[in-house]
């Protein structure tokens, strides 16, 4: 309400009369809207009145010559543009102003990403990008019922995406979707087979037939659980269980003892640039590499207002590090340390839940070239649930003779 | 006029219908101690920081209190505000 109070102008005025009552009520009777009506010295009577209100008042006042109006004060944007009104410089920056933040409501400049979990932000701001949304994109070109059918193809793990505009700001509200938890099917007939070659450990088998017993050797691919249950008439079911093998490993990995080393001169350049609007614009002349060898780190900084909006100006700085190359020996003993414990840790990765029994290293060294071989016998699950296909199953049902329901 | 109203106001009352819409009776709305509205006023009879009065045709609408301003006037409504501690009817 102040804010339009300041636009439309109003005037704050003395009504001197007798009985300023009196005044008051012509003022009401004539329609003059006023406010703040206090009394004044004298028994005046003080309101603030608009500016048609107040050439109103000005006119009853003439006419009716029951009261006079003083004038005390002029406040708003009628008064400040007619003193200004000779001021020419000043009226064509701000019309210029108010052009420029009429024109920069209709252009994106900040893009916020809602309710993704596990999609990443990044990934979204890229889809969009390859729509032609983006910062610094006009709204008004953003045919946002299409980018929303779009986005959809483009990201498959949404099911759900809105673009709101909100002035120069792109709110965009995702919801993904949930992934299909696997259902254990009992009707399915499945059988448990080895995924690995090894010597069987246990065998726990909690539906199905057991076709293994602890000290066989299995190799990939052999079934370990049956979906057939010879039992009565026989009949096959979804076999399940756990089977644990020892298996053994064969890594092996080189590091030459020769390497480069890197050491900085502690020569610095730094250049910098400003990003307007999607724009890049580069506060330096030369451009190009400064150096013969360096490292470049960049770094973006965004203005930020302090009630948290994000300006469309971000300030890029980078930083070019020079460095020397020198040649530098690893030792032996160094480096086979290194690649022990990189095999270790490649056979953990590959082995997950299981879990290494024994691990011996064979290590050869030319002088030039270190190489290391880990050979590691391990304990591990090697059972792995595999549905039977059609023809499995009619083969199975051919060699037993199996109850059909 | 006053017999027209009263026969109005008698029917309004037989019929269980309020009679004001039609008769423009004052109405004075009090919200807490700080804000009076006074609807269907006939104009000012005094005003000051301790006390305003209101003509409201039959009778007169007096607030009493501290620091009383009149935050709009219209020729229909009044807006009172300040620390009011007291409305009286005056027939």
């Amino acid at each position: 309400m102040a804010v339009l109070n300041y636009l439309l102008g109003t005037v704050r005025v003395e009504l001197r009369c007798k009985y300023s009552e009196r005044a008051v009520n012509i003022c009401a009777v004539n329609h003059v809207d006023f406010r703040d009506l206090v009394r004044g010295k004298d028994g005046a009577a003080e309101m603030t009145v608009g500016l048609s209100g107040y050439v109103t008042l000005r006119r009853v006042a003439k006419e009716t010559g029951a009261f006079t109006v003083r004038l005390i004060r002029r406040r708003g944007a009628p008064f400040f543009l007619w003193r200004i009104r000779k001021r020419y410089v000043l009226l064509t920056g701000m019309a210029v102003c108010l052009m420029l933040i009429g024109l920069s409501t209709v252009y994106v400049w900040q893009i916020d990403v809602l309710g993704n979990v596990t999609v990443p932000t990044s990934e979204i701001l890229a889809a969009l990008r390859s729509e032609g949304v983006d910062i610094g994109t006009c709204v008004l070109d953003i045919p946002a019922r299409q980018v929303e059918n779009d986005m959809l193809l483009k990201v498959p793990k949404l099911s759900f995406i809105t673009l709101n505009n909100h002035g120069s700001r792109l709110e965009v509200i995702v919801r993904e979707e949930r992934e299909k938890p696997e259902l254990f099917d009992p009707d399915v007939p499945t059988a448990v087979r080895a995924k690995k070659g090894g010597i069987v450990a246990s065998v726990t088998a909690r539906e199905g037939w057991t076709l293994v017993k602890p000290g066989d050797t299995v190799a990939a691919g052999d079934e370990l659980i049956s979906a057939y249950v010879p039992l009565g008439t026989g009949r096959t079911v979804h076999a399940t269980g756990s089977v644990r093998a020892r298996t053994w490993y064969e890594l092996t990995a080189s590091m030459p003892l020769q390497a480069v080393k890197k050491e900085y001169t502690g020569e610095k350049t730094v250049r910098r640039a400003i990003i307007l609007g999607g724009k890049r614009i580069n506060l330096y002349i030369s451009g190009g590499n400064p150096y013969g060898s360096c490292d470049k780190i960049i770094s973006y900084t965004d203005t930020v207002l302090p009630g948290g909006a994000v300006m469309p100006l971000s300030i890029v700085r980078e930083e070019y590090e020079e460095y020397n190359e020198y040649p530098y020996t690893v030792s032996a003993a160094d480096a086979e340390r290194m690649l022990r414990s990189e095999l270790l840790y490649e056979l953990e990765r590959e082995l997950g839940d299981g879990a290494v029994v024994t691990a011996d290293y064979d290590i050869i060294s030319d002088g030039e070239l270190v190489t290391v071989t880990l050979r590691a016998e391990c304990l591990e699950e090697i059972g792995t649930e595999h549905a039977l296909s059609e023809r499995e199953l009619s083969e199975l049902s051919a060699n037993n003779k199996i109850e059909t329901e | 006029m006053k017999r027209k109203k009263g026969a109005i106001m008698r029917a309004a009352e037989v019929f269980d219908v309020p009679g004001q819409p039609a008769l423009g009776v004052p109405r004075v709305t009090v919200t807490g101690h700080s804000r009076v509205h006074i609807e269907n006023h006939r104009g000012l009879i005094e005003y000051g920081p301790e006390i305003i009065g209101v003509s409201a045709g039959d009778m007169t609408v007096r607030l009493r209190g501290r620091r009383l301003e009149i935050s709009a006037m219209s020729d229909m409504e009044l807006v009172v505000t300040g620390d009011i501690s007291g409305v009286d009817l005056e027939a």
